[in-house]
């Protein structure tokens, strides 16, 4: 495996390393300027003094955030958003990628039934259609109408087929010959094989879920029911001045605390940190490897 | 990226909105009705508030009392004495605000009553006869104190609710004090550089010249700006513009037509200072690109002494002070060109209108809260400490957390001209109302309220002096015509390009304003001009 690099390898590999270390710092700049902002105090954020290190060093941001009840009503809502949502997300990708991926002599109709899907992906109800179904199925100011109108994911079913047919047929065979039925074929053996694109269609959801901040606004009167991302919003939304009314420009004036957001919006951000790490193992696609001699 | 979105659905609903309007109805709330034992007549209002539901004020008074947004000392007062029950439908603030309201519009999901924020809004909802008139429940059930107080500056401040000669919706009036413009400066530094305070614009120039160039902040480098600029300056920096009479947000009177004030040539002049300003390094070069609270960064850190804004931006001139305990700010009258008074354009302030949708129960019953509100703040019941700024426990806002609010227009310069006759009485127990509220806030060490009202070198020490004589009112206050609301956007964007290129001395001032101005009339803005003049029947 490990032959000698020519001298070209090794000049690419040692300028290859540095851009990429340049590319990892510019992607944590912000990220570590924002954590310096949520622990400086308001008046040298709002001066512009505080770059890649707090400047007057205080916790108070945190301990504002972490005591608000909305926060943790809302910080609730995602969690409960992200679980739900992700799980649904992926059992119906699953059911619909499995059929889907046979080949036409298995399944007919196939590639209707695939550009019938697909269809849903170039063209939606409009906003308006799709708010007036979602009040009219009662689903306002529920988890569900956060979770449901976007249950399935076309382009992860499409993800997921795709993956689904480069699986051996011989391994779907068989399973055929020792009486597995579809139902069983599907979870006993393209599931267990397929974990790296379902690992990879897990965190689009949950990271979807977690970002979505448009729905939750739409479709939530009660602000108690705000996801995360709606509620962090409400708070760090830029006002248009052409809309502003001077009350709330005053407002503005008042309450602009950037290092209380700043703060917010870290410790939103830590638990989706968290999950890639715990994703990552399953990105190793070594599974299937052996699987099938020959 | 998310932003983007949000903008392209609002678009998207926009489109939508005449359809849905005229539908009506809807099965939801109109009001419902029930009877408790003791007899009297109970009913829940759905409401609309441009108001955000994460209010800071809020979460504390629910740390403080328990009282929420939809139960507190206000909504009590509506239930007992009126038997209405509160309940939010919608409840977002700013641009969140508006894609709700313009949804529930298309959709025909408006709450039964709600506040309208946009001009534009409240045409469509009367055309489309979603709502109810009010002009008739407002003469019978307003108190005199609620109609003195929608009334007070100009009875023009029902123009935009107004459609066929009827009154569709009521003014939630503000002090017009906030359209004001102030120029503030350190004064720390006027000493320290022994300069003047400046009379003209000309003495300003010197002053930022002096700013940019003398180091006064005393650090050995020249990092200092001479006056601070923004890329919304159209609003911002009024002050500037006015001083040599040109008026870029108003509808000003000329030969007794409505002209719009940015395509006046009074512009001109007041470009070829900025213009002037940049060239020598007294601007910030990059001010394009940043918004006000970016832009403020250089003032609050100390890198620059002078700037125009509103009389809130203490908020901000407070963050100075925490940085640089020696900074010492002033707001002066506003220089002008030639030395003379500047004349100060203001528009009837109000935070948009109050609506009743169309069918619902008991309309009067809105104007009966209106009524209870101006009673407990400007009335004999008025009780500051609990109804304005809970002082008890130091909760601002109060005055907000009701369905419909509004304040009397008089209500921050009656309070510093109260403070200022007490100081100089030496007097200051016998305050009351306003004047009482902030002399407590400022006793009890609120530096932006003692900067706003104080005695001298204020903002409202300068409004006091010119407030209303100087003042004149927006020639046009009716809600944007047929062609603005298709052309405004791009209207508007052509003259902020223009407006910053010519200032960032990219494009000639003489020149590039004729262009602009060639250009926008052909975009609509003669048929804009000539609508507006139409519906003033001039």
């Amino acid at each position: 495996m490990l032959a000698r690099q020519t001298r070209g390898q090794k000049i690419f590999n040692v300028f290859n390393l540095f851009f990429l270390t340049l590319v990892c710092v510019l992607c944590l700049f912000p990220f570590i300027h924002v954590a310096a902002l949520s622990l400086s105090e308001n008046s040298a954020v709002s001066g512009g003094l505080v770059k890649l290190w707090p400047v007057r060093f205080t916790t108070e941001p945190y301990s504002y955030v972490l005591e608000r009840k909305a926060f943790w009503t809302a910080f609730g809502v995602t969690i409960q958003r992200a679980a739900l949502g992700t799980a649904l997300n992926v059992l119906l990708v699953l059911l619909l990628a499995y059929p889907l991926s046979k080949t036409r002599e298995k399944f007919r109709m196939r590639s209707t039934y695939v550009w019938i899907f697909f269809f849903t992906m170039l063209f939606n109800g409009g906003l308006i259609p799709t708010y007036i179904l979602i009040k009219e199925l009662g689903l306002l100011d529920t988890i569900w109408a956060l979770v449901l109108p976007g249950a399935v994911t076309v382009f992860n079913v499409i993800l997921m087929l795709n993956f689904f047919r480069q699986v051996p047929e011989e391994l779907e065979d068989a399973a055929n010959i020792d009486g597995a039925s579809h139902w069983r074929t599907l979870w006993q053996i393209y599931v267990p094989v397929s974990t790296p694109a379902i690992a990879t269609i897990t965190l689009f959801c949950v990271v979807g879920h977690w970002n979505a901040w448009f729905d939750g606004l739409i479709y939530m009167r009660d602000a108690s029911n705000y996801p995360l991302q709606s509620y962090l919003q409400t708070i760090v939304v830029s006002f248009d001045f052409q809309t502003m009314t001077a009350t709330e420009a005053e407002r503005l004036a008042k309450l602009n605390d950037r290092s209380v957001k700043a703060a917010q919006m870290i410790v939103a951000a830590i638990p989706i940190l968290l999950v890639y790490p715990f994703l990552q193992k399953y990105f190793v696609s070594g599974i299937r490897l052996g699987s099938v001699k020959g | 990226m998310a932003n983007k979105l949000g903008l392209s659905l609002l678009a998207a609903a926009t489109v939508f909105t005449m359809v849905g309007c005229t539908q009506g109805g809807g099965d939801s709330g109109t009001g419902t009705e029930s009877s408790d034992s003791s007899g009297t007549q109970s009913i829940t209002y759905t409401f609309g508030r441009n108001f955000s539901a994460t209010n800071e004020n809020v979460a504390k008074l629910e740390a403080a009392t328990g009282e929420t947004l939809e139960d507190n000392r206000w909504t009590r007062l509506f239930k007992e004495q009126l038997g209405v029950t509160v309940k939010y439908q919608m409840l977002s603030d700013s641009t969140a605000y508006d894609q709700k309201f313009k949804l529930a519009m298309a959709s025909a999901d408006l709450p039964d009553i709600f506040q309208v924020t946009q001009a534009a809004d409240m045409k469509q909802l009367m055309e489309a006869g979603a709502i109810e008139e009010l002009g008739p429940l407002f003469e019978t059930h307003g108190s005199d104190l609620l109609k003195s107080i929608v009334l007070s500056e100009t009875d023009r401040v029902f123009e935009p609710a107004t459609y066929d000669g009827k009154i569709y919706g009521i003014p939630m009036k503000m002090p017009s004090t906030n359209g004001y413009n102030h120029l503030w400066i350190r004064e720390d530094w006027l000493t320290k550089l022994g300069l003047e305070r400046p009379k003209t614009i000309d003495d300003v120039y010197k002053i930022a010249v002096a700013f940019a160039k003398n180091d006064p902040d005393g650090n050995g480098q020249a990092d200092t700006f001479g006056l601070q600029i923004d890329n919304n300056f159209r609003y911002n920096m009024q002050g500037l513009f006015w001083a040599f009479g040109a008026y870029p947000l108003n509808w000003i009177e000329k030969d007794g037509k409505a002209v719009r004030g940015v395509v006046q040539p009074e512009m001109k002049d007041a470009l070829n200072l900025l213009q002037k300003m940049y060239n020598e390094g007294l601007l910030d070069k990059e001010f394009g690109t940043k918004d006000n609270a970016k832009s403020m960064e250089s003032v609050v850190s100390g890198k620059t002494g002078m700037f125009y804004g509103p009389h809130w931006m203490a908020y901000t001139a407070k963050k100075t002070v925490d940085n640089d305990p020696n900074a010492k700010w002033i707001t002066v009258p506003l220089p002008t060109a030639t030395g003379a008074p500047a004349a100060i354009p203001l528009k009837i302030a109000a935070d948009g209108w109050m609506a009743v949708k169309k069918g619902t129960k008991s309309p009067e019953n809105l104007i009966k809260m209106m009524n209870i509100h101006v009673e407990h703040l400007f009335g004999e019941k008025g009780d500051f400490t609990k109804y304005f700024t809970d002082s008890e426990h130091g909760i601002s806002d109060i005055w907000l957390m009701t369905p419909a609010y509004l304040l009397d227009p008089m209500i921050d310069l009656q309070a510093h001209l109260d403070i200022k006759k007490a100081i100089a009485d030496g007097t200051t127990d016998q305050l009351t109302g306003s004047g009482k509220g902030f002399w407590e806030l400022m006793q009890a060490g609120d530096w932006a309220i003692g900067m706003m009202f104080g005695p001298e070198d204020t903002p409202f020490d300068y409004v006091g002096q010119t407030y209303p004589d100087q003042v004149v009112w927006d020639a046009y206050l009716g809600a944007p015509t047929p062609t603005e609301i298709e052309r405004g956007s791009s209207m508007d964007e052509l003259v902020v390009t223009t407006l910053t290129s010519i200032i960032q001395n990219k494009t000639p001032v003489g020149e590039g304003f004729d262009n602009m101005v060639k250009e926008w009339n052909a975009l609509g803005g003669e048929q804009v001009t000539k609508e507006v003049n139409e519906a003033l029947g001039k």
